[in-house]
């Protein structure tokens, strides 16, 4: 006699109990409207992230009008002239002679969508002779959304890549550290101690400075995901090795050793799978990390260079206190690091809670 | 009288427990004779489980061979490394284990996991290895191999899992078996059943089974040598029908009279 | 002559004092005695001589530094934060005049020139005192020369301003008051550099001779161990918070109406982490003075009235900013590879290269936004402020994309093949790297806005701003750079320059330390400065450095941007107020005092 139950995995059972937290729902929306804004930035994005127009230094968002004495016109905008003030302090003057249509679907800045598709299509514009400022302009005239939504590309990016390389090496050494136990595992959790006893931030900034000065903007990229999962492999393969401790005693781990299965198999069929569940969440938490690392190393302006936008330059540009006070939306890419962060967060300990239970129940 | 396929001599294992070290299992002789079932009957605690571990040299880290060789067809698997012990491993020895829900992976299907022992042991692959699973299934007896080979350890019965427990055991067609406590967790009926099978498995496959075993009462009629372990000592042994009719040990009395559990 | 009657007074009855007593000996030496003592007592040094404007004395001056002073040593350390400090503190024989730019007498009374220009006797002031006491006279200018500066033990950058042609000028004590050096080449600017603070002799020659000098006044030296003749002392140092200096009372100089000077009993420096943070404690007013960045001004300005203070414009900063190309054509001797690849060598090297680049700098874009309109376009080598001897007359090149791509096609950089990168005449496309230090932010955003024109003109740039100890070592030791947007200090001194222009300069960044001069006009800048430093009389000199700044322009080894503006916002209760370019707000601190109605 068998039961005819349809399966259902230790993880789906959890993403059913997920879904009912309306909190963690909420978040999972905003990750996936950034990432979504992220992949389509070009088409997104009003203006290239490189566009910029120095007559527009600092230019506050672009109030869009919609009606014209009480007619409605759909949506419009006037154009600005910069001024000083006796003050010299920037005063934009409206040009309320001519008008200009916010358009749908316009042709502007090229790009190639998803790297490889030219095109030149863009959600939002306006013609030449005035600029759709969303949300203000930088120093430099150029669209702080467009860059918002640029940055996003890398700053996101960096936390997924990031992590998936910090899970890796983390999964194979906490597994291997575990498994084995005696000398190994001696040695390689010493390791992970020394990797975690230096302080996060000056392990990041020795290992930016051993970085060769000629690297291009690509690599250096990538050099910053790498040494960012440098910093966090340690402290997942540590939660993997004890994990694996406890595994290792299961008895189909004993079974799988009498039919003369390899170590190594072992590990990555028998073992490792049953972390997973446990480590989605740990990762959910870490991604975080990774997002405020870039922009630790973009504040002191080691991390992504001009002309590129990550959230993490995009505030280091103007960290002044009189910036602030004059040009107050420049502070808009710490809003969308944080919602990002906070999101990850509650995700992470929503899932981990969800999977408790499971785990609890899985041992019996 | 078989030659035997393994000889045990003078084993003795032993654990470190508070700077006190504890005999488990001391100065163990035996001979397990080719194609025939051996059993091992003791109460718990008396360093039967330990014994089949030993074989193996699966012993959990806290305990170790203090003294002792087991002597695979003149070869003292002592001696072996580590690499080599695994070779022997599934597909010179086998192993069954008493609670088969613990000792399959929940995750994975049961023809996975077969399948990894085939993989392993084997030139199999692709479909063949489908093909192969499907055949030692029905060997042990399962009326419904396909659906068996893609369900998971908990949708099964007991029996079901245990018989495909020791389907995963066979699959490299090892010469001998250790089956420890195989229908301890069974009801009566599913034990004749299980028992059945291990006589199919020596008589057509002319297998070797340990049987280990606290029933001493199931595996008299099964089994053609017995030896009865007290206390990690081996108290009494010979031909089980003798055994039975004439318990010399007072334990062996005991476990006869099933008082001891 | 008849004896003088006693007046018949009932004191002097009361008294009882002898007739005989107005005439004796002992009366007449009392009186003796005593005028005598009246007139010792007028000579003695008015050390609380409040007596002309006794209001004007006390209060404090708060003002902020960035970073902790390295030693109060001032011969072995000389970074802005140690002599910020040791200024106050020690003098020097002359001293620059902040508004005419001329040197004036200081510790030096008076001096002479032979007519050969080489031997100069310094007459020095007779009521000069240290802290302690001891009289300054002209062992101390003997001992700060001979045993400091000219001592091989002692790591100082001072020696190298005494060496001339290679040679120090000997310096010899006529007697205390008088002191004679004698050099070996007429040096122009020998009594500006005779600004040299001068130290104690009584206090540190036994820190010479038993070797221990390098280490004496440190930044644990107990306050009252340093030794100055300065307007102010040490009182207390706490690293990480605060230096308190203290009024010296017994300072020697005195105000036109005869006060004795400072008037400002004590002034505190607050370290703070950054220029933000003074800005804050200036808005809310903890501290008495502030230097604005361009963007301070917009929130400075308008609280001029309410928060009482006023803000100063000094006009164009001496600190320059500016792009140049690496034109080394030297190898590695590590790698036998050449520091710049030949081939953008043989770009850089081109004028019209560098002309065309000169015309891609937007300075008026660059001081609206990274100025904030505050600043000022350079053309020259040495700044407005540098006053008599900068060249207005130079070269200027302004922002004209068409004419920068006009230069670059004479030069053979075209876009044959319409991919909008130019190639040179080989087919090679215009490619380089652009440095800066990641640290200064401003100059990180001129060497965005001039990477964003040239690539307008059709150049790739990789831009990367580095950590300037990194950026340091490229540019002093491995040579490994192709284009770097740096800044100097400028100064009113051309010859303070010469490390930059001279071709064996270290400073001369675009090919340091030549063996001999690359170019013609490379040789041409070493004979100026060869012959501008003998040169002593004024206008003579001025033709020199004209040519030099003109040079500079035409062939543009530094391509000149822009320049800051000086502003210092200053609290409104310091009177006697005197900002100039060069010498800032309290280049005159010894006479300011703080107003009545603020005390």
């Amino acid at each position: 006699m068998t039961r005819n139950t349809e399966h259902v995995s230790e993880f789906q059972l959890a993403l059913r109990s997920f879904k009912k937290n309306r909190l963690a729902v909420c978040c999972a929306m905003i990750l996936f409207i950034f990432y979504a804004g992220a992949i389509f930035a070009d088409f997104l994005s009003p203006y290239s992230y490189r566009n910029e127009d120095r007559n527009y230094s600092y230019c506050p968002p672009t109030p869009v009008r919609f009606f014209d004495e009480g007619k409605w016109v759909g949506p419009y905008i006037y154009g600005q002239t910069l001024t000083f003030n006796e003050f010299y302090r920037r005063v934009y003057q409206t040009d309320t002679t001519r008008r200009f249509p916010v358009r749908l679907f316009v042709q502007g800045d090229e790009y190639k969508l998803l790297g490889l598709i030219p095109s030149r299509l863009h959600l939002v514009g306006v013609q030449e002779g005035a600029r759709l400022y969303l949300i203000g302009a930088d120093s430099r005239g150029r669209d702080l959304w467009s860059r918002i939504l640029y940055g996003a590309q890398i700053s996101l990016s960096i936390g997924l890549i990031g992590v998936l390389i910090s899970f890796s090496i983390g999964l194979i050494v906490g597994g291997v550290a575990g498994f084995y136990g005696g000398w190994i595992d001696n040695v390689l959790m010493r390791l992970c101690e020394m990797v975690m006893m230096v302080p996060g931030f000056y392990l990041l900034l020795a290992l930016r400075a051993a970085v060769p000065d000629d690297f291009n903007s690509v690599q250096i990229y990538f050099a910053i995901v790498v040494i960012l999962s440098f910093i966090g492999w340690a402290g997942l393969a540590r939660i993997i090795r004890g994990m694996c401790l406890s595994l290792r005693e299961r008895e189909y781990v004993l079974a799988a050793k009498s039919l003369g299965l390899s170590d190594f198999k072992i590990i990555l069929r028998h073992i490792l799978p049953h972390t997973v569940s446990y480590s989605i969440a740990a990762v959910m938490l870490s991604i975080p990390g990774y997002i405020l690392g870039e922009s630790a190393l973009s504040l002191i302006g080691l991390g992504i260079q001009d002309p590129y936008a990550s959230w993490g330059n995009l505030l280091s540009d103007n960290m002044s206190i009189v910036r602030i006070k004059f040009a107050p939306w420049i502070l808009w890419p710490g809003v969308f690091i944080f919602l990002t962060v906070i999101s990850f967060n509650i995700i992470g300990d929503t899932l981990r809670d969800c999977l408790d239970p499971m785990m609890k129940a899985e041992r019996k | 009288m078989q030659d035997a396929i393994l000889k045990i001599n003078h084993l003795t294992v032993a654990v470190q427990e508070f700077n006190k070290e504890t005999l488990l299992v001391n100065d163990l002789n035996l001979e397990i004779p080719r194609n025939r079932i051996t059993a091992l009957v003791g109460s718990s605690g008396s360093g039967k489980t330990t014994t089949g571990l030993a074989i193996l040299r699966l012993l959990p880290q806290a305990l170790y061979m203090k003294k002792g060789a087991i002597v695979w067809e003149g070869q003292d698997l002592m001696n072996l490394s580590e690499n080599q012990m695994r070779l022997m491993r599934g597909k010179k020895i086998g192993m069954v284990f008493q609670e088969p829900l613990n000792a399959f992976n929940p995750v994975f299907t049961i023809g996975f996991q077969i399948g990894e022992v085939l993989k392993q042991h084997t030139t199999l692959s692709g479909p063949k290895i489908n093909d192969e699973i499907v055949r030692l299934l029905t060997t042990v007896g399962v009326d419904d191999p396909p659906r068996i080979l893609n369900s998971y350890p908990y949708q099964l019965s007991g029996g079901l899992r245990q018989r495909a427990m020791i389907a995963q055991a066979i699959a490299a067609s090892p010469s001998l078996i250790i089956a420890d406590e195989p229908t301890s967790n069974l009801d009566v009926t599913l034990q004749a059943h299980i028992m059945e099978l291990f006589r199919k498995l020596r008589d057509e496959l002319k297998m070797t089974i340990l049987l280990i075993s606290h029933d001493l009462g199931m595996v008299v009629h099964l089994a053609e040598q017995v030896a009865i372990l007290a206390n990690g000592r081996m108290v009494e042994s010979g031909e089980t029908k003798s055994i039975w009719q004439h318990p010399r040990h007072p334990f062996t009395q005991q476990l006869k009279q099933k008082m001891v559990i | 002559m008849n004896p003088k009657r006693i007046p018949n007074q009932p004191l002097l009855k009361i008294l009882q004092i002898p007739n005989s007593f107005w005439g004796s000996l002992f009366c007449k030496n009392i009186i003796g005695f005593f005028i005598l003592f009246l007139s010792w007592a007028a000579f003695l040094p008015l050390s609380t001589a409040e007596n002309t404007h006794p209001f004007r004395y006390g209060g404090k001056l708060v003002l902020t530094t960035t970073s902790d002073p390295k030693s109060f040593n001032e011969i072995i350390a000389k970074e802005v934060s140690t002599s910020e400090i040791t200024a106050y503190l020690f003098e020097g024989l002359t001293r620059v005049n902040a508004v005419d730019l001329k040197v004036e007498p200081h510790l030096a009374r008076s001096w002479k020139i032979s007519p050969d220009g080489l031997t100069w006797i310094f007459h020095l002031r007779r009521d000069v005192k240290w802290f302690d006491g001891f009289q300054f006279n002209a062992d101390d200018v003997v001992f700060t020369f001979n045993e400091l500066i000219y001592n091989l033990n002692i790591p100082t950058s001072s020696r190298d301003i005494f060496t001339i042609n290679g040679q120090t000028p000997k310096v010899e004590k006529i007697d205390d008051f008088t002191v004679k050096f004698t050099l070996q080449s007429k040096f122009a600017p020998f009594l500006w550099v005779m600004s040299q603070p001068i130290l104690p002799k009584h206090k540190l020659e036994k820190t010479v001779t038993e070797r221990k000098f390098n280490f004496t006044w440190g930044i644990d030296t107990d306050p009252r161990e340093i030794i100055g003749t300065g307007p102010y002392k040490l009182a207390k140092y706490v690293p990480g918070q605060q230096i308190i200096l203290e009024r010296n009372p017994l300072y020697w100089r005195k105000s036109v109406d005869g006060d004795q000077l400072p008037y400002i009993n004590k002034i505190i420096y607050l370290i703070v982490q950054s220029a933000d943070v003074e800005l804050l404690k200036f808005l809310e007013g903890s501290i008495d003075y502030y230097v604005l960045r361009g963007m301070d001004f917009s929130l400075l300005k308008p609280l001029e009235k309410n928060d009482d203070f006023t803000i100063y414009d000094m006009g164009p900063s001496s600190s320059s900013n500016f792009i140049t190309f690496n034109l080394n054509p030297g190898i590695n001797p590590k790698t036998n590879k050449p520091f710049v690849d030949p081939i953008k060598l043989s770009w850089f090297s081109k004028l019209e290269f560098r002309q065309a680049v000169a015309h891609v700098i937007d300075k008026q874009k660059i001081i609206e936004i990274v100025k904030n309109k505050l600043g000022y376009p350079q053309s020259s080598a040495m700044t407005e402020g540098a006053g008599f001897f900068n060249n207005t007359n130079v070269v200027q090149y302004d922002y004209d994309l068409t004419k920068a791509k006009e230069l670059l096609q004479k030069a053979g950089f075209i876009d044959r093949n319409q991919d909008g990168i130019l190639e040179d005449s080989q087919g090679h496309d215009i490619e380089f790297n652009l440095y800066t230090n990641a640290d200064n932010t401003e100059r990180v955003d001129i060497a965005a806005i001039i990477r964003h024109d040239l690539e307008k003109l059709g150049m790739k740039i990789n831009f990367q701003p580095l950590e300037f100890n990194i950026l340091v070592s490229k540019l002093n030791s491995t040579f490994e750079w192709e284009a770097i947007v740096l800044g100097l200090t400028g100064g009113v001194e051309p010859h303070f320059g010469r490390n930059v222009w001279a071709s064996t300069g270290q400073l001369h960044l675009w090919y340091p330390k030549q063996t001999t001069p690359a170019t013609s006009w490379e040789k041409r800048l070493d004979e100026i400065f060869d012959l501008g430093v003998q040169e002593l009389d004024e206008n003579k000199r001025k033709v020199f450095y004209d040519e030099f700044q003109a040079i500079v322009a035409e062939k543009l080894p530094l391509i000149y941007t822009v320049l800051s503006a000086k502003l210092s916002a200053v609290r409104n209760k310091f009177e006697n107020l005197n900002p100039t370019n060069f010498g800032g707000v309290f280049h005159n601190l010894e006479e300011i005092y703080i107003k009545k109605e603020y005390r």
